[in-house]
């Protein structure tokens, strides 16, 4: 009788695991993830919630944090001044050549529902998937328009977003006013990043701000993303490399866009 | 009553669920506090099989649906992880005491670490992983937590077995 019936237990254990392998119960899973949905949404936006009024949670020294700041402040509210004025003055150009403003993509706001920001993994996982349209290599951004990472995997209701300092995270970058490529950033893991193949003849500076190429076809040129933070240059090398700070603190990233192409807008 | 425990079981595979998918990621203290293998533990050793195997998998399964990867890692690992406590508790381990628990607890940690790194995914258990994967600072503060665990677990159990419908085995320190 204990025989038949561990039998019973070993056949049926093996059933499932096949049935799951094959992805003969994905129909089921999507039910059961579209019913926990609401509730992963509202325990993720709580955790959230409490993560950061709890300052003393966070591992980065506030005041290395606000030093540092405080001197790359400065130089960019120069930067700034610079840009409005060249802002104004593209305006009244493209006014002038009645030039098109739209770019080819719209933004689909997503809630980041849980991540993963370990020593080489930088993950996101996103409350969007192929339901509203993402594909994988969609590039995903901020409230404030700044490129954090790319589509990795999508599923009906959820899709994985790849931060830029995931280990396997490559993308093609520029220097911000110009479309040259000068090189591809490379995650590093614990939230660093690399510039890496930098042609030697390419002049930088650290605080110079980066912004993406535009080489990938599902990611738009002139997204910033990082901003040069050290250069590591032998003379001889035809390549160096440099170090890049993230323009944004992963841990702290709640709500995402993530950029369309407009032919995937839904009604059109 | 049976249908009202498996609503019992499927609603705390839900909590578990919402606490490793979108609780501990978001406060770092909290991310060496993982409940589903100590509870899927006490509750074989307790012979409670039916409220382990029920847990287990949906814990399991859900959170494979919310896993950064595909393949449905999490539901064999634990498959096998039940199966393999319960024969070592049918047929190998007499005794039911909180030690027996802590070193299997801590034999199960090992193996998914085993397959966190081992595996091509790096991903096998996620989220269950923090602690083992954060050096020996990580292993310690981990095993602590997995020991008041199943203190509390055993406490659960334990006044269940006196109070409740079901008769499961009584729990001991040692022997």
């Amino acid at each position: 009788m204990t025989n038949t019936r561990a039998l019973v237990l070993a056949l049926g254990g093996a059933f499932l695991l096949l049935s799951v392998a094959l992805g003969a119960l994905t129909p089921a899973g999507a039910l059961i993830r579209r019913v926990t949905l609401p509730f992963v949404r509202v325990s993720a936006r709580a955790a959230s919630g409490i993560s950061e009024r709890l300052p003393w949670f966070h591992q980065v020294s506030q005041a290395n944090a606000l030093e540092l700041c405080e001197s790359r402040l400065q130089r960019i509210v120069v930067d700034e001044t610079a840009l409005h004025t060249l802002s104004q003055e593209n305006q009244v150009l493209r006014a002038e050549a009645k030039f098109s403003q739209s770019s080819g993509y719209d933004q689909v706001g997503a809630l980041v529902i849980s991540r993963e920001l370990g020593s080489l993994r930088g993950r996101l996982l996103i409350d969007r998937g192929t339901r509203d349209h993402l594909e994988v290599g969609q590039a995903v951004i901020t409230g404030e328009g700044v490129y954090i990472g790319h589509i990795l995997s999508v599923q009906t209701q959820i899709a994985t977003v790849i931060l830029l300092t995931d280990s396997e995270s490559r993308v093609a970058v520029a220097t911000a006013g110009e479309d040259a490529l000068i090189g591809v950033v490379e995650g590093r893991g614990n939230g660093a990043a690399a510039l890496t193949y930098i042609p030697s003849s390419v002049n930088l500076n650290t605080d110079q701000i980066i912004v993406t190429a535009g080489t990938e076809s599902k990611i738009p040129a002139r997204l910033p993303l990082g901003i040069i933070n050290a250069i590591n240059r032998t003379p001889k090398d035809p390549f160096y490399n440099a170090s890049v700070d993230p323009l944004v603190r992963f841990d702290r990233v709640t709500y995402v866009s993530v950029l369309r192409p407009e032919a995937l807008r839904p009604g059109l | 009553m049976r249908w009202f425990s498996w609503v019992g079981y499927a609603l705390i595979a839900l909590l578990v669920i919402l606490w490793d998918v979108s609780v501990r990621p978001y406060i770092r203290p909290l991310s060496y506090i993982e409940p589903l293998l100590p509870m899927v533990t006490i509750l074989v050793l307790l012979q409670a099989r039916p409220a382990a195997w029920m847990i287990g998998l949906l814990g399991a399964i859900g959170l494979d649906l919310f896993r950064f990867t595909g393949f449905p890692l999490a539901t064999v690992f634990f498959c096998f992880y039940l199966l393999g406590v319960q024969l070592l508790a049918t047929h190998v381990i007499t005794s039911r005491s909180f030690y027996s628990a802590f070193v299997l607890l801590c034999l199960g940690r090992f193996f998914g670490w085993i397959l966190l790194y081992a595996s091509s995914e790096r991903f096998v258990i996620w989220p269950m992983a923090y602690g083992l994967s954060a050096g020996i600072k990580g292993v310690g503060i981990q095993m602590i937590v997995d020991g008041l665990w199943i203190l509390l677990w055993y406490s659960a159990v334990s006044y269940w077995a006196r109070r409740g419908p079901r008769r499961y085995a009584q729990p001991r320190w040692f022997g």
